[in-house]
């Protein structure tokens, strides 16, 4: 996806460019997803796992997750970091465990990015909640470079999504609060090295 | 090909190292009254040479120090060892020392640290790594005067015999207009807010260049002195020709539509060129300039209109390539100015004897008339025994401020020259150190 590069070029020759120069994409991914998407209600007769957000109409069954391939990335990206904050809310009777994970995926792994096939778990976190109480779970993860997960982003975009795993006999609601993304790149990683 | 571009590049880096004296920068940029000015004004061609001191000598190169040595400024680099390269250059800070090239940068500027892109589902927003809008229309193109004649890179005064008559043949090598320009949607756009959705935008990279031989010939003279008047009137005139060797003038369009959502498409690049070279075409043209000069007690004031009259052909070619890449047009074309399109250089001079030495005060002005550009100095020099010390300021595509210092010998002479601007972009005041050294006969 060569469509951001007049962007950068614009911007680097513009502005100025130098070694230090790091581009930082500040993605609200929050805004990308649709409302109706973004909260929900969950029966939940002993077990259930939740996709979110929901690509194939069917929030129980795992998915391509969230395509994000309209973003200002580069070939090379030098930092990635994510946070997303999801809301539940106890609304039945019985006591439940809630646990989650995020994911990321290369563009290409559209049918499943929670078989750990070509995806990654990049977090994962866990609470009980008792009937009538909320609380939030928040996952967070920074790659740096070299780290293995970075070869999932490219330059054509990558898949995000979330698993939210609960046991127990009750109802729920959740909604997501917050999910950005912060990418880091610097200009100059795009110079090919050479012998020296 | 290749030959050509190397060898304007180095033409170029020669225009820009002789547009000033040291002596001058010093002075914030201050032209003063004398034949130094004669190309200006040229009834300053029979007015006394060391009426304010000597002339300018030849400038030191020393932008090349950090051109070639300093990782942060020199693109050598990327040749010689990549990774120090890729670890310190900075487009910054090497854009400002090339055009600054008789100036050692004592602290390259710096290119922003971080550059964020805030992308929403409402589109995408650019600031610095502080929150703050990028101000982009500091990166736009230097304007020169370019309906005059461009003033010679080099001149020989050949001895006429005749007081007052002034017969020089030099050479020119002018580049302007070096820089991009945004379209005002991209600039608006990008600083305040969002991309917005279905919209061209472009992006121009404009440089000219022009080289050659140049002939004047002129005359001045002092007017009959005025019974009761204590001063000294100068009138003179002068024709300057040239004949042109090169001559580029290229505009490179980069542009790119965004699709419904505001995301940029493939970016598309044409390019249009006129050019002269050897043996491709050549150029001509010449002027009439007019001046006058007043030497009253300890001061002088000259007002110069130059290009009064004036005509330049250049016989070129044009190409023309369009978005794929395709040549449109490569055919001989023809680039005139003529017509009226003076421009005006006022300036002065006082000298005041001090305790034991003199201060010289000055100020010029130059304007195109049309007002397109403009600009003006200030600046004093002290002077003791061999001593000067120099002070100056002046607005000159930005605002300059000069310090200097020199010192004089019988037939010789050495200055040194401090000078400040601000870089483009990032507006950091950037400190130059400027030498030359100069032989009096």
């Amino acid at each position: 996806m060569k469509h951001w590069f007049f962007l950068f070029l614009a911007t680097a020759l513009l502005a100025g460019c130098s070694a230090r120069t790091v581009f930082v994409a500040d993605v609200d991914v929050l805004s990308f997803i649709s409302a109706e998407q973004l909260e929900n209600d969950l029966v939940i007769p002993g077990s259930i796992q939740a996709f979110v957000p929901d690509a194939d109409d069917n929030l129980t069954t795992p998915d391509g997750g969230q395509l994000l391939n309209r973003l200002p990335l580069l070939e090379k990206l030098s930092a990635f970091a994510v946070q997303v904050s999801v809301e539940v809310e106890n609304t039945g009777s019985g006591t439940l465990d809630v646990s989650s994970e995020f994911r990321l995926a290369p563009v290409g792994d559209d049918k499943d990015i929670y078989d750990g096939v070509d995806d990654m778990k990049l977090a994962e976190a866990s609470f009980h909640l008792a009937p009538g109480s909320k609380d939030t779970i928040t996952l967070t993860a920074e790659l740096e470079k070299g780290d293995p997960a970075m070869r999932l982003i490219t330059n054509e975009g990558f898949r995000v999504g979330m698993k939210i795993k609960a046991l127990g006999t009750s109802t729920a609601h959740y909604k997501i609060t917050d999910f950005s993304l912060l990418l880091k790149q610097r200009p100059f990683d795009l110079i090919p090295d050479n012998g020296h | 090909m290749r030959r050509i571009l190397l060898l304007g590049l180095v033409f170029f880096m020669f225009g820009l190292s002789a547009a000033q004296s040291v002596r001058s920068l010093g002075m914030g940029g201050l032209l003063l009254p004398g034949p130094d000015a004669a190309d200006l004004n040229p009834a300053y061609a029979a007015y006394p040479a060391n009426r304010y001191g000597d002339g300018a000598g030849f400038t030191l190169p020393l932008g090349l120090v950090n051109l070639t040595l300093r990782p942060s400024v020199s693109p050598f680099y990327y040749f010689k060892d990549r990774k120090i390269f890729k670890d310190n250059f900075d487009a910054l800070a090497f854009y400002d020392q090339l055009i600054h090239f008789n100036e050692f940068i004592i602290n390259p500027p710096s290119s922003p640290e971080e550059i964020v892109f805030h992308v929403s589902a409402d589109g995408l927003t650019i600031t610095d790594g502080a929150g703050k809008p990028l101000r982009l229309n500091r990166f736009f193109p230097q304007t020169a005067p370019s309906a005059s004649l461009p003033a010679p890179l080099f001149q020989f005064h050949i001895p006429s015999g005749i007081p007052g008559l002034r017969i020089a043949l030099g050479g020119f090598l002018q580049s302007a207009g070096f820089g991009l320009t945004p379209d005002d949607q991209l600039v608006s756009d990008l600083a305040s807010g969002n991309l917005k959705p279905n919209t061209l935008y472009t992006l121009h990279a404009t440089g000219s260049l022009r080289g050659g031989a140049t002939a004047s010939i002129g005359f001045s003279t002092p007017l009959p002195s005025i019974p009761g008047f204590n001063g000294h009137i100068y009138t003179g005139g002068q024709i300057r020709s040239f004949y042109g060797l090169l001559y580029a003038d290229t505009i490179v369009t980069a542009q790119t539509t965004t699709d419904s959502s505001g995301a940029p498409g493939p970016v598309k690049y044409s390019s249009n060129s006129f050019y002269v070279y050897p043996g491709k075409g050549q150029g001509w043209g010449t002027q009439l300039d007019l001046g006058i000069a007043l030497d009253y007690d300890k001061g002088s004031y000259g007002l110069g209109i130059s290009n009064l009259v004036g005509v330049q052909r250049w016989y070129g070619r044009r190409l023309v390539t369009d978005t794929s890449g395709n040549i449109v047009t490569d055919e001989p074309a023809t680039i005139m100015k003529s017509g009226f399109h003076p421009g005006i250089f006022m300036n002065a001079a006082y000298l005041q004897p001090t305790n034991g030495g003199e201060l010289l005060l000055g100020a010029d002005i130059r304007l195109g008339v049309g007002g397109s550009w403009a600009s003006g100095h200030v600046g004093a020099e002290y002077r003791l025994a061999i001593t000067r010390l120099r002070a100056g300021m002046g607005y000159d595509n930005g605002l300059k401020v000069g310090l200097g210092a020199g010192l004089v010998f019988p037939g010789f002479h050495a200055d040194l020259a401090l000078t400040s601007h601000s870089a483009p972009y990032t507006s950091q005041i950037v400190f130059g150190l400027a030498a030359s050294l100069g032989v009096s006969f």
